[in-house]
């Protein structure tokens, strides 16, 4: 695919008005529904933290509302099973075949709720989906619908009784995004929306309005591949990957892919930033999201009262940019 | 003290037989002793939960662990009259409590003694004994000696730790009544605070209360018969008892016999005018053969045959006047007073420890070993060489540590900013000149990063923008808006720099060159938004 400036400009424009839409819904927040609507334009997925009650669930219903998207919501649980997630196949008595029931994991959004309170059987099965794109049932693949994206959740409080993702698999997440709590004034504004006029405390995102068609994001998601990426950025971007391996403080670094959806990223953020090329400040901008969650700070450093954010500002400060 | 009236078996036993003979004596007591002590400990309890301030109400317990000590002198006014079979009452204690505490109640609270956990030993010292100063030291070192302050130090813990339980217990047993029924926790009054004015507040206090008033004087008695026993060890009651009952005995059938009596009278003379056995060993002076230093008779006049002629008698001319002289004819006879030698002196003596080992250890029987001085030497210096082998193991994290506190000031102004150097003088003094210049020669990324890199350079030294070297071409923006929203940047300085930063980045991270004459309109509009900030 050709990719024009022409092209660029509408993607931006489409991106854009994305984003003012979920703001409808969405009061505040905006440094978590910019992260989030950029991993959907590289096709990546979400890992959502916040305190319960910030707008995790509305903003998903709300991005997958912009783009006419199915949306789906599992609540994962102790006693969840793989095939509660994927589906199963079960014997039609009529027919005498085996018919197989889809999962909820068939949709164009999965909120997967409180992802770290299912056992790891369950987890990896999710996991190896997102990575795959495919379900196997009974020995048949299913592909699943582009644009896919899961978004799963972890609350930070209330840890005991979850099954924290490994490492390996807090890889497979493109993002997280750390969603804190709101602002005076966002606060009060959402307020006011939430309780004028209204009966219940159930989220509405009737004022979120249907921008594009499914395809189109994927369309956006070719655009933003072609999001140029001079050589000096991408130096810079794999400096800051390998800065992280021996960096004070921090004991795992990022591995390879980290670098890899640092520029995925990237591109889909310069795109929302209207530009067709990455610049040092895109990859800055994303580097936190991208590798809060895969870099294990020492335990000298968590004593220290120090966390994964800390550490890596300190490194995107003291690490030179590009020589242009 | 009349020993005649002593209620005990006083004889030196093992000091946990000592102990139990407290309890044993408490028992016997326990009405007196404990009525006593509540009677103060209580009223001391009550005067603390009212006068103490709401906010210290969770540590008014320590000052009641703080007075125990006097209180212990009642339990010990009382068992020390009961021991010589003088039965007090709670009145007459309570009466008498005040005037217990004249000596010394001050020391006692003062310095270390309350945390002392062996102080039970010691009370008897400052209270019965009344002593004072070196001599309650001299006292008190002698009484703990051979491990009896060992024992009462650890009769201390145990008591301690039975208080600790007892006072645990007891929160524990309310805070599984007081608990939710849906979660019953013994340890809800723990972990919980409490609103002012609330009656949890009290329950330290309460339960010291319950807990000293019950181990208290246990501990107490325990001690003052270790105390008793460590006396009748050291100055052999046991045996003063016996020769009196003895005494007795004889002197009832002396009276009756005064024959016998002149008898022991005379017998007691006779032992008397004894010399002492080593005054008998010693060999009289004058008994003595007259011996100089070589064994030879002094003053040797024994007679000699008659002289062969006068060359003898020059010789013994001159063997006498050399016999008479100082060195043949002194005769000493010295009386001194020697310690006999042990069997471990002789053992020691008659196989002496190596000359290495002398030579290294020096006079064994020496105050200062030199292996001791060595020794601390060596001690010292590893423990200087562990710090420092800490320090730099840990070094790591001492860097961090600086460095975040470095941190927290504004970072410095950089040379190099994305590679370009913007120190003043790395530029040249017509900069427009020279970057059309570059533009006309084709090298349009010279031109253009000059440009950009003399704004940043007028930002960082004229206008004091603070710029780190990390900065990326977004950071230095967002520096500028900053400024300007704070009123130290023009607005059309900032739009410059803006419009330059965007055509920046356009040339170097998507090679997109702006056109000759917008090229041109930039320059000439450089000297104007920025060039000019000197």
């Amino acid at each position: 695919m050709s990719v024009s400036p022409e092209h660029f400009t509408q993607a931006t424009e489409i991106a854009q008005r994305l984003q003012a839409e979920i703001g409808r819904a969405v009061v505040g927040q905006s440094d978590a529904v910019r992260a989030t609507l950029a991993s959907l334009i590289a096709g990546g997925h979400v890992l959502l933290e916040g305190m319960p009650g910030l707008g995790k669930t509305l903003l998903v219903k709300a991005l997958a509302k912009t783009f006419a998207g199915q949306f789906a919501r599992i609540q994962f649980t102790p006693d969840l099973m793989p095939a509660d997630v994927v589906g199963h196949a079960v014997f039609d008595l009529k027919n005498q075949t085996f018919a197989v029931r889809k999962g909820p994991i068939f949709t164009h959004l999965l909120l997967a709720d409180e992802i770290n309170r299912a056992p790891a059987k369950t987890q990896s099965a999710l996991l190896e989906v997102m990575q795959e794109r495919q379900v196997t049932i009974e020995g048949e693949s299913h592909p699943l619908e582009a644009p896919y994206m899961v978004l799963a959740t972890q609350n930070p409080i209330e840890q005991e009784g979850t099954y924290p993702l490994p490492e390996a698999q807090l890889d497979r997440f493109l993002v997280k995004v750390m969603m804190d709590y709101p602002s005076a004034d966002e606060e009060l504004a959402l307020a006011r929306l939430t309780t004028q006029n209204r009966v219940g405390d159930g989220l509405d995102v009737a004022a979120v309005n249907t921008v594009i068609k499914p395809e189109t994001v994927v369309t956006l998601q070719q655009v933003a591949a072609h999001v140029r990426v001079d050589e000096q950025v991408l130096d810079y971007t794999v400096r800051i990957v390998r800065a992280t391996r021996d960096w004070p403080g921090i004991g795992i670094g990022a591995g390879p892919r980290g670098g890899i959806a640092l520029v995925r990223l990237a591109r889909a953020w310069a795109l929302l930033e209207g530009r067709d090329f990455v610049t040092p400040d895109d990859i800055k901008h994303c580097a936190l999201p991208v590798l809060r969650h895969r870099v294990a700070i020492t335990p000298e450093a968590e004593l220290e009262g120090l966390d994964a954010d800390r550490l890596l500002r300190g490194l995107l400060e003291q690490l030179p940019a590009p020589r242009a | 003290m009349n020993l005649d009236q002593l209620q005990i078996d006083a004889r030196p036993r093992p000091y946990w037989q000592a102990i139990d003979l407290g309890m044993a004596l408490l028992r016997r007591h326990a009405r007196t002793v404990y009525l006593s002590w509540w009677a103060i400990w209580a009223t001391l309890a009550g005067l603390l939960a009212l006068l103490t301030p709401q906010d210290w109400l969770m540590w008014n317990w320590l000052v009641l662990w703080w007075l125990r000590p006097l209180i212990e002198r009642s339990t010990i006014f009382i068992l020390s009259r009961a021991v010589f079979n003088e039965e007090v009452g709670v009145r007459d204690t309570l009466r008498a409590w005040p005037a217990q505490l004249r000596l010394g109640w001050l020391r006692t609270l003062t310095w270390w003694r309350p945390i002392v956990i062996g102080r039970g030993l010691w009370q008897p010292v400052w209270q019965l004994e009344g002593a004072r100063g070196q001599f309650a030291s001299q006292r008190r070192r002698v009484l703990g000696a051979r491990g009896a302050y060992g024992s009462a130090a650890w009769y201390g813990v145990i008591c301690a730790h039975f208080e600790f339980v007892l006072q645990f217990a007891l929160i524990s047993l309310l805070g599984i009544f007081l608990s939710d029924p849906d979660s019953i926790t013994p340890f809800l009054l723990l972990q919980d605070e409490f609103a002012p004015g609330s009656w949890e507040n009290h329950l330290p206090l309460f339960t010291y209360l319950l807990s000293g008033g019950i181990m208290g004087p246990i501990y107490t008695a325990g001690c003052f018969t270790l105390y008793l026993n460590r006396r009748a060890e050291l100055e052999g009651w046991d045996i003063e008892i016996t020769l009196r009952k003895l005494a007795h005995r004889r002197s009832s059938q002396l009276l009756a016999s005064g024959k016998a009596a002149a008898t022991l009278l005379l017998a007691c003379l006779c032992w008397l005018a004894l010399p002492a056995p080593e005054a008998q060993a010693a060999p009289d002076c004058s008994q003595l053969p007259k011996t100089n230093k070589y064994g030879m008779p002094v003053r040797a006049t024994a007679s000699r045959p008659a002289s062969q002629g006068s060359a003898q008698t020059a010789i013994r001319a001159d063997i006498d006047r050399l016999a008479a002289g100082p060195e043949f004819s002194v005769w000493e006879c010295r009386e001194t007073w020697q310690a006999k030698k042990t069997v471990e002196d002789k053992e020691r003596e008659a196989d002496p420890p190596p000359k290495w080992l002398q030579d290294l250890f020096g006079d064994f029987d020496g105050p200062n070993l030199p292996v001791a001085e060595i020794l601390k030497v060596t001690f010292i210096t590893l423990l200087v060489l562990l710090v420092a082998w800490l320090l730099f193991r840990n070094r790591a994290l001492l860097g961090r540590l600086l460095e975040t506190r470095d941190k927290d000031p504004q970072p410095t102004p950089a040379h190099e900013i994305c590679g370009l150097d913007i120190r003043p003088e790395s530029l040249p003094d017509d900069v427009p000149s020279s970057v059309l210049r570059l533009w006309r020669d084709g090298q349009r990324r010279a031109a253009l990063a000059l440009l950009y890199r003399a704004s940043l350079s007028r930002l960082a030294h004229a206008q004091q923008l603070e710029l780190a070297a990390g900065f990326t071409e977004g950071d230095c923006l967002a520096v500028a808006r900053q400024a300007q929203q704070r009123g130290t940047l023009r607005a059309a300085t900032l739009e410059f720099f803006t419009e330059l930063t965007r055509h920046w980045q356009a040339a170097a991270y998507a090679d997109r060159w702006l056109d000759d004459e917008r090229f041109s309109s930039l320059c000439r509009s450089w000297r104007a938004s920025i060039g000019d900030e000197r």
